[in-house]
Formats: structure tokens, sequence, C-alpha cells
């Protein structure tokens, strides 16, 4: 029991790497408030009746965290429950393949505004509660593209840079109140997205041979590898651990 | 017991990190094989491991000594041939490093031969048991300075920085093996290889106020760390280098 009794809010943990640290965490004992937009409401719901019936304590908000109005009730939902907030995972994302000529003024914001406002807006509401609990753990879920870029992918990896140097930045500010912050850079992991993704392809066994090819471990990572880390990150273990970021990405970034 | 039914190697193991990482495995059920050049101290430890309930065994090794690596290897190699985890930790941080125009030539080698020849011997030797197991790791000790420069001691960053290169190669090749390989890169921890900073209460405060948490380290910190890296909780992080420096201001 690595978070016992403590109180976390997982964003976009409808399916893939956010639904599997939401049940991480329900299992280590944190009671966890999570969220995602309407059109996943029914998934994350029966995430949350599944954590409950395993003897676990979760509730459920429909909410698009890009939205601050939505981050509020967010907030304020997991107030009333529990009354504090000791971890924060800012997962919720989405991602878009395509150059920057291919890219709408509006595709560009709608990335930036899921992928960096979305932290925006949860961190900036949740630090006063996290200050007023005497500290706090708030994890981004950055990506292997913070550090690298990918073809046909200049939105995404702008917004993931972005996430990893609002993760270093907050760090610096909040450390003296005890509010840690770090990022997970998770490199091809077997989400929905990125089955759909490969479903989308003209060879889509082809297609997954190369993804694999991208990380000298021979494989790609599971969602469970993600959460681990968040589960360090979250935990006191971590406690002398803050602006860093950790990547899980079976040596994708050792590739030349 | 995140460690269950594995055994590591670990180098520098007499004090500091290495024997609070020593002790940390030990609690998570993991079988251990130390070494040190201090084998009074690391006796001690080995005892105090068994005592509590551990299974422990050591022996005298200077890291630099190919030949200690061999014949350790000799021993070892038919009654371990489950080694699962090499951690890295033997180092030296001295105070006779120097900027580079006045750092001695023998100073120099010394530092090198400790800091980076020393883990490729035991890398070297080690690898091909490593290899016999599925989801085996080495950890690595880099440093802050493997990052940034250092004032003063040239031979020590430099050595350092090749920790991250040297563990990117091992990873990069040996991944189709199984096997993981990471840095963790320490700040200021509160360990007898620091102990003069601590004893001036100027560079202590400095120290201090240079990290965002406004501590220094404990070994444990780096203890909780190494058991997440070499458990399997971390099965696809391999590569990579993490820091745990109370987040350096840079």
């Amino acid at each position: 029991m690595r978070l016992e009794n403590k109180v976390s809010i997982v964003t976009g943990a409808s399916k893939g790497i956010g639904k599997t640290i939401a049940e991480m965490f329900a299992i280590h004992g944190s009671k966890v408030s999570i969220c995602s937009r309407s059109s996943s409401e029914k998934e994350g719901t029966k995430v949350v009746e599944e954590i409950v019936e395993k003897g676990g304590e979760a509730i459920y908000t429909t909410a698009d965290v890009s939205n601050y109005d939505d981050v509020e009730k967010l907030v304020k939902n997991t107030l009333d429950q529990w009354g504090c907030i000791d971890i924060l995972v800012n997962n919720a994302g989405i991602g878009m393949l395509k150059s920057i000529e291919n890219t709408s003024t509006n595709e560009w914001k709608n990335i930036m505004e899921n992928n960096v406002e979305s932290i925006f807006n949860c961190t900036k509401i949740v630090i006063p509660h996290m200050r007023k609990n005497g500290g706090g753990s708030i994890i981004n879920l950055a990506s292997v593209a913070s550090y690298v870029g990918f073809a046909d992918d200049a939105a995404y990896c702008a917004s993931k840079g972005g996430v990893l140097m609002l993760t270093r930045q907050t760090a610096l500010d909040y450390s003296k109140e005890n509010i840690r912050v770090n990022a997970i850079c998770p490199g091809f992991i077997e989400t929905p997205e990125l089955i759909h993704y490969l479903s989308q392809t003209e060879n889509p066994a082809l297609e997954r041979e190369k993804v694999i090819a991208y990380h000298p471990i021979g494989r790609i990572g599971s969602t469970e590898e993600v959460a681990n880390v968040a589960l360090f990150f979250a935990s006191d273990e971590s406690s002398f651990v803050t602006g860093a970021d950790l990547a899980v990405d079976g040596g994708l970034l050792t590739k030349p | 017991m995140r460690l269950k039914n594995k055994t590591a190697l670990i180098t520098g193991a007499a004090q500091g990190q290495g024997e609070a990482v020593a002790k940390r495995f030990s609690k998570e059920n993991c079988n251990l094989i130390l070494v040190d050049k201090n084998i009074k101290k690391l006796q001690e430890v080995n005892d105090s491991i068994n005592q509590n309930g551990g299974s422990s065994v050591c022996y005298q090794v200077d890291v630099t000594n190919h030949n200690n690596v061999k014949n350790l290897f000799d021993k070892i190699k038919s009654g371990f041939d489950n080694i699962n985890i090499l951690y890295n930790n033997a180092g030296v941080y001295d105070l006779n490093d120097a900027p580079t125009g006045e750092l001695e030539i023998k100073k120099f080698d010394k530092i090198v031969e400790i800091n980076l020849k020393g883990v490729f011997l035991f890398c070297h030797y080690f690898i091909p048991i490593l290899i016999q197991n599925k989801n085996s790791v080495i950890l690595n000790v880099g440093s802050v300075a493997s990052y940034a420069g250092d004032m003063n001691a040239h031979a020590y960053a430099a050595s350092k920085g090749s920790m991250l290169a040297f563990t990117r190669s091992i990873a990069n090749y040996y991944g189709k093996y199984g096997l993981r390989a990471n840095v963790i890169c320490p700040g200021f921890i509160d360990t007898p290889m620091v102990e003069t900073f601590m004893n001036d209460m100027n560079i202590k405060n400095q120290i201090i106020n240079s990290t965002m948490l406004g501590r220094f380290g404990t070994p444990d910190d780096v203890a909780s760390l190494a058991l997440f890296l070499a458990s399997d909780e971390a099965s696809f992080i391999t590569g990579s280098n993490y820091v745990v420096d109370g987040g350096l201001i840079k």
C-alpha cells in the first residue's frame, strides 16, 4: 500500500494509460477521482465501478480538461468527496499525425489546448489545495516526443516539448511549498490509440514491426509499465525527486 | 517483496549510497553479493544484513584491478549463475581533482580508472551472466555532474559524463537479450563522500540553497530510485538516466 489514504486526480482515465494509473493507484490504497470527456463517459464510469467492486474508492466526473470550468467542477467534486488532493496526474492528451503545412490553425490550437492548456488548467486550480494540504505530487505525461522529433507530427511534438518545460518550471516555483512536479516520457505503449493508429495504416502488421523496431528492447510497452513510473513519482519514495523526467521507452532514445 | 528471487551484485557497498542500496534491496528479499576495497567495513554491512534476516556474501575487490575482478568472476560464476542486478556504485570524488590545466595526469588516471574503467570491468565480466536471465538490469551511477560542468572537479565530471554514453550503448546493444541498463544521477547526498562539504557551513548552505527542495538527499532517497529501477516495475525502462537531486536549480 504505497499510497495509503492519498487522494489522487487522474485525468483522461477512461482508457489506456490513464485507466491503468487509476486502477494501480486504487490498488495501492489511493482514493481516485477520474475524469474523461462526455464521449467516453460510459467507459469512465465503468473504470470507477470496477475499482469500487474490488474494494477501492473512486469517483467519476465528466470533464474536458481543456475547459477551465470543467476542471473547476472536477476539483470541486474531488474536494466535496474527500476534502483534499495529494496527487494530480495530468494524463489526458491527444495525438495527431500531420506536418506543419498540413496542420490547420484550428488543429494546432486543438492539440495545444488538449495537451498543454489542459495541464495549465488542472495545475493552476489544484495547486492552492495542495498548498493548503502541506504539499503534493504532480505528474505530467510528456513523451519521447518531448526530446526528439517524429515525422509528420508537428503540433504533437511541440505540445509535448511544452509539457516537459512546464514541468521543470512548475517544479521550480512550488518546491518550497513541498509540491513536487515530474514528467513521465513514454515511448510507444500498447493503448487503444496506438491500436487505432496501426489499424489506419496500409499494412498494420508491417507497421507494428516498424514501431517495435524503434525499441532496442524489442517490443511495445504496456500501460502497467507507465503506471509503475507514476506510482513511483506519486509515492514518498521519490521525495527527493522534483523537476525530473523519467523515460519509459524500451531504449528508444538510445538510437542515433 | 519487490526483488524476490533476485540476486544483486553491488560494488562499493561498504558505506554511503552502496550500503543503503544493499540494505534496501535486502528488505525486498534480494540476495546480495557485496564488494568493496574496504573489507572491514564491508564485513560489518554484510553481517548486519545477515543478522536482520537477509542473505548476503561479501568479497574484497579493488574495482580498478583487472585480476581482482576476474578472480571474483571465477569465484562466483558457478555459485551465482542467476545474477539479475549489477549495481556499479563504487566511485570516487577526489578533493585533489582540479581544473584541467592544473590537474595532475596521475590523478586524472586514478579517478577515471575507478569511475569508468571499474564500471567497464564489471560490465565486461558479468554481462554474460546477466543475459542468461530475462529481465536483468545494470544500474550505473552518474551524477548531476554528468550534465552540468563542474567548476573544479574536471576528472570527476568527465568520468561521470561518460556513464551516460556508455550505459546508452549497453542498453542499445543488449536490449535484444532482455538486459536493461540505466544511470542514476544523484545530486548532493549526505554520505561520507561529501563530508568535507557538510563540515563547511558556507558550502553546506550554498548547496542546500541550490536545491528546489532545500536539503541534502539521503542515501535512502537514492536507494528508493535504485529499487524502482532494479525491480520488474521498470521493465520498459532502459538506456535512460534519472536524477535524484532535490531539483537542482540551474
